[in-house]
């Protein structure tokens, strides 16, 4: 009983703390498993979602292995985003290259984070090329592959300022952008373009801000 | 709704790689702009679009303003096409109604029928009428649906009642984009957009090109509202 209250009384200092700070940073929410990408992270916890969370949207999307999942069940821990798709030859891999490369940072500095891709060719993108792709690619337990309906991409790429559009030839022009969404659903930053540099100024804002 | 059927239509804005001609596949469109009425029945089923209750992420402060309150329309006729509305409740009405929002090759395909052809953008006459409708003043009460004549699908109000929403009103606007054709954005400005532009005669569709360019997704205005469409299975 006396564990239960104390929980209790966690819960709502959260929900304060979430109240005075709309773009609560994801410091507050450090989940205590210390050993993302090699083992599981943590369930979601499913707090209630601030007024600038993305997780509103709630329209179900599928995962690579092919389960409905909503957006709100990626609340937890901060998650890095970005919209691609699997064909793209041209400035995806460099994407998942910096990508990647936080990746290396997230792991040498213990941080839980998922990296989640969503992809801007839903119908090409099945739940099974998804998957066959976080094969090929070798991405980690960290990494979750999304695809929905055209209209609910077009809703992500409106609130991460992701512009789009498919080319006669069957590829998808579009913004080269990667998001932070704190463990709400917050967008807390964005790196704009690639390379490097970027990545990294990416990597130590996540790390950073949890310190 | 009514059937539409397949076409292609002249782009007005094109990319390098894209042809001149843009085909649209047959679909079923809505005859008039959603009105007050049937957005307030959305909205009183869905409370999160109240409002009230809206997230200011998803909808401006003017959002449904012209109401007199949550629930209720006060002056706002039942027959009026909704305005004050942002893309993602456009968005979120058409899902409700198991409907979307035409995409903007779809619709400029429909805003190019006369009353007598599926494509009037070579009647001078039609493109005179459209012009002369977009750029009606705007200060007056807005009309209602339901009064003006129909186009040669039997969809009303294309031109001169509201401004609509799209699907993909901002796919045009790529910027810092993965493709190197971020000429594209700066065709959609006045000076350089004349370079880039196929059809000079239509100076209506300009208009609508530039004033979509301006949105942003969150904004409600109180001349724009939309329609919905919906896809037809593809032929077997």
């Amino acid at each position: 009983m006396t564990r239960l209250l104390v929980l209790l009384l966690v819960l709502c200092v959260g929900c304060a703390d979430e109240m005075h700070d709309e773009n609560a940073h994801a410091g507050h929410d450090k989940p205590a498993n210390e050993h993302a990408g090699h083992t599981t992270i943590p369930p979601p916890v499913e707090p209630a979602l601030g007024a600038m969370s993305l997780y509103q949207l709630d329209t179900p999307w599928t995962d690579h292995t092919g389960s409905e999942r909503s957006l709100a069940s990626l609340a937890g821990v901060p998650v890095l985003v970005a919209m691609t798709y699997t064909s793209c030859q041209v400035s995806c891999p460099v994407i998942l290259a910096d990508l990647k490369r936080i990746e290396t940072r997230l792991n040498q500095a213990d941080f839980a984070a998922r990296i989640v891709l969503l992809s801007l060719d839903p119908e090409r993108d099945s739940p099974e090329v998804l998957s066959a792709f976080l094969e090929d690619k070798n991405l980690s337990e960290r990494w979750i592959l999304l695809r929905a309906p055209d209209d609910q991409v077009r809703e992500m790429a409106a609130l991460l300022g992701v512009s789009y559009r498919r080319t006669p030839d069957g590829e998808v022009s579009h913004s080269n952008i990667i998001s932070v969404l704190d463990a709400g659903g917050n967008l807390v930053y964005q790196q704009l373009g690639l390379g490097a540099g970027k990545s990294d100024e990416t990597a130590l804002f996540l790390v950073n801000d949890e310190q | 709704m009514v059937k539409v059927e397949g076409g292609t239509y002249g782009a007005l804005y094109r990319a390098p790689d894209e042809p001149s001609r843009i085909s649209v596949d047959a679909f079923l469109m809505a005859v008039d702009p959603v009105t007050n009425q049937q957005f307030l029945d959305f909205v009183m089923e869905n409370p999160k679009w109240r409002r009230s209750n809206v997230s200011p992420l998803f909808a401006s402060e003017a959002y449904l303003h012209h109401w007199a309150s949550d629930s209720t329309l006060g002056v706002a006729h039942p027959e009026q096409p909704v305005t004050n509305v942002s893309w993602f409740a456009a968005q979120a009405y058409a899902r409700w109604a198991d409907a979307r929002l035409p995409t903007v090759a779809e619709w400029e395909y429909v805003a190019g029928a006369s009353s007598t052809s599926a494509d009037g953008r070579s009647d001078p006459e039609f493109l005179a009428g459209v012009l002369s409708a977009t750029n009606a003043p705007g200060g007056g009460p807005l009309g209602l649906t339901g009064n003006s004549p129909a186009n040669y699908w039997g969809i009303r109000d294309m031109h001169g009642l509201v401004w609509e929403w799209t699907s993909d009103f901002n796919s045009a606007l790529v910027t810092g984009e993965s493709r190197g054709d971020s000429g594209l954005d700066r065709k959609l400005f006045c000076g350089a957009g004349v370079i880039g532009a196929s059809d000079f005669t239509d100076y209506a569709a300009f208009l609508r090109f530039s004033y979509r360019g301006g949105l942003s997704a969150s904004y409600a205005g109180s001349r724009l509202g939309f329609r919905i469409a919906r896809s037809l299975p593809p032929p077997s």
